[in-house]
């Protein structure tokens, strides 16, 4: 039994705590966030008690810390935690800088405590899927690969920190790293990113990067194609899907949010028109995720994406960034 | 009654063609030249195209010429044709190298002779539809765009680095290309491509990947590559996924397609979209009887092949270049 602590009442921390509490394997959940009345909502809604992050500090009984606050707090979080004595997971992208990545990688080892990045894709079963039929070599050596994640700008965001780029790191850094996380781990090593980014004009936004297409070469010779979108007007019926496309010397695998729908409903009640597509099952994949981390402390065994991982994939994302900064192509070794 | 010469008959579109052109009224095709013997005595056979020894001869009893031979042979007959004043189809891409592209275009000028380039996928519906949704506004300020053309490995001259000119990356960029920059009204200045030969065992490239930058400002990447296995049940596609700050489309030439499962002949996909091929030989009867400048020319052949010989240099650089 554990008592879990989640830092930031926003989207990722409503999702946690569900599925924290779907669990059942929790003593007490505890859930911190300036803002009043986010803390309150989850609080009344998932059984947490409010508290403040030096409170959950000094808290003996708090044995796990769950990040869920916005990137750019996400270093400093993690460090006091782990120092604390805490497991932490926090939530993708690890940081927006490398140094402070491996800081917080360094603090983990240095404590002792498991620490784990939320790299969910690796989590989900269309995904899983792909790597078992790799695995078993159905469609031979996968050669190439062609990723989407995209939908409507994040608008969710407290004070919309998605839109600014030293605050989310832009669509590479936030979106599309779980795609080059994937790739990663089935491709090996990323040797070049050649990417391309632009900003939609916004009077709410900074200068972001709002869509992004990084074409990757992989040291073993492998190419991909990775687009991130946050382009797609707001307000949308569907406001978010994947793509992906993996070419093997034997054959091909593909997937499309369009044709994976279990549900489809079109309705009109009171005159207000509604659509809504659905692929729904009992799988949790951000369950799942958590319960291999809280499995890991439980039997002391490493957790299935380690800080030095979600260095590796934050590489690739920020190698995007440059790339798409100064228009040429980028060695990955020229992030470090 | 207008009368057609096919020389070459090594592209299969090709083949596409004079079935096309079976089926339309007062066309008669003169015959078909190729220099293969036994490739030309099975395409007159298949088809029921008269047989013909010499394209000079052929090219004089006809009023136009269809070129389908390797690419690095279309010079060669379209100079024929255009000696003869005769109006002439070139298939795709232009030609094998910028020089040859240029002096193709030169010849036909001099000899007042319009040079259709077969791109058919400009004919498509989708494609004129997306065009007016483009200058409608509907997207407002397009911002980048995300374009395919995938397909089976070819095999054959296709994969001969002198008759081809190249691989997937000669194959593969210049429809893509050609509809862009009639979409936009643009040209491609910029190109950056990584490529490889990484599923056939072949001397030429069949992955590729390329990055451009528009003469309006977008980039865009495009893949080229013929990576659609044999057990896939289509060919391949041309889609373009293009980004505006107000809207987002995506174009998906040849979805119109249905699902055939069978149990004696395994599964497939079918079109029964528009025949991009008719509508752009319907034009080439237009030019002919009219003549009227062809909807895609010589100059939309010779701008493409210049994107392609750019990114085949970017790869050999490890850079963008310019076009």
């Amino acid at each position: 039994m554990h008592s879990i602590a989640i830092l930031g009442a926003g989207m990722m921390g409503n999702v946690h705590a569900r599925a924290y509490r779907a669990m059942g394997e929790i003593s007490s959940l505890w859930i911190v966030d300036p803002v009043e009345s986010r803390a309150k909502a989850i609080s009344e809604k998932y059984g947490a008690n409010v508290a403040s992050f030096e409170e959950v500090l000094e808290n003996g009984v708090i044995d796990i810390v769950d990040i869920c606050t916005p990137t750019f707090t996400h270093g400093e979080l993690a460090v006091r935690a782990l120092e604390a004595g805490k497991h932490v997971f926090c939530e993708k992208p690890v940081a927006l800088k490398i140094e402070e990545a491996r800081a917080m990688d360094g603090a983990a080892k240095k404590s002792g405590r498991k620490f784990m990045v939320g790299h969910v894709v690796r989590f989900f079963p269309q995904y899983i899927r792909v790597r078992e039929l790799a695995f078993a070599g159905d469609i031979g050596e996968i050669v190439m690969a062609r990723l989407y994640r995209g939908g409507s700008f994040p608008s969710h965001g407290i004070d919309n920190w998605f839109a600014d780029i030293d605050k989310s790191g832009g669509v590479f850094v936030d979106l599309s790293i779980h795609d080059f996380d994937f790739l990663r781990k089935l491709l090996g090593p990323v040797k070049t990113v050649e990417a391309r980014s632009v900003a939609l004009s916004s009077e709410r936004k900074k200068d972001s990067f709002d869509h992004g297409m990084a074409i990757l070469r992989f040291e073993s010779g492998a190419l991909a194609h990775v687009e991130g979108s946050w382009a797609e007007p707001a307000g949308m019926p569907v406001n978010f899907g994947t793509f992906y496309e993996f070419v093997g010397t034997k054959g091909m695998i593909t997937n499309s949010y369009e044709r994976e729908t279990t549900l489809r409903l079109q309705t009109s009640i009171d005159g207000k028109p509604k659509y809504s597509q659905e692929n729904t099952a009992y799988y949790d994949p951000y369950a799942e995720e958590l319960k291999s981390f809280i499995l890991s402390i439980d039997e002391d065994r490493e957790v299935p994406v380690n800080g030095q991982e979600a260095v590796e994939s934050l590489r690739v994302a920020l190698a995007a960034n440059l790339s798409a900064k100064l228009h040429r192509p980028v060695e990955l070794s020229e992030v470090f | 009654m207008m009368k057609i010469a096919i020389l070459g008959i090594a592209h299969m579109h090709g083949y596409s063609y004079v079935r096309a052109l079976k089926r339309m009224n007062d066309i008669e095709i003169t015959g078909l030249f190729d220099e293969d013997r036994s490739r030309m005595s099975t395409a007159c056979k298949e088809l029921g195209v008269k047989p013909c020894e010499h394209p000079e001869e052929l090219v004089a009893g006809s009023d136009g010429v269809i070129v389908t031979s390797e690419n690095s042979t279309h010079r060669k007959f379209v100079e024929i044709a255009a000696k003869a004043g005769k109006h002439v189809l070139c298939e795709k891409p232009i030609a094998t190298s910028v020089e040859d592209a240029e002096a193709m275009i030169e010849i036909c000028h001099r000899n007042n002779v319009k040079l259709q380039m077969a791109f058919p996928v400009r004919y498509s519906a989708s494609v004129r539809k997306a065009r007016e949704i483009i200058t409608g506004g509907l997207l407002g300020e397009v911002v980048s765009l995300v374009g395919t053309n995938h397909g089976r490995m070819p095999g054959g001259w296709f994969t001969d680095p002198v008759l081809g000119g190249g691989g997937a990356v000669m194959d593969h960029t210049v429809h893509v290309v050609d509809i862009v920059r009639w979409l936009l009204n643009c040209e491609f200045t910029e190109v950056y491509a990584t490529y490889g030969t990484l599923i056939h065992d072949i001397p030429v490239e069949d992955c590729g990947l390329e990055m451009f930058k528009l003469s309006t400002g977008q980039y865009m990447t495009l893949d080229c590559s013929w990576s659609r296995p044999k057990a896939h049940p289509y060919w391949g596609d041309v889609t373009l996924h293009i980004v505006g700050t107000r809207g987002t489309l995506f174009l998906d030439v040849f979805n119109s397609k249905i699902e055939v499962y069978s149990n004696e002949k395994g599964n497939r996909w079918e079109n029964y979209g528009d025949n991009l091929d008719s509508l752009m030989i319907e034009e080439f009867l237009k030019v002919l009887k009219e003549g009227k400048e062809p909807f895609t020319e010589g100059n939309d052949g010779l701008q493409s092949l210049k994107v392609v010989m750019a990114a085949y240099r970017s790869f050999r650089e490890g850079k963008v270049v310019e076009v």
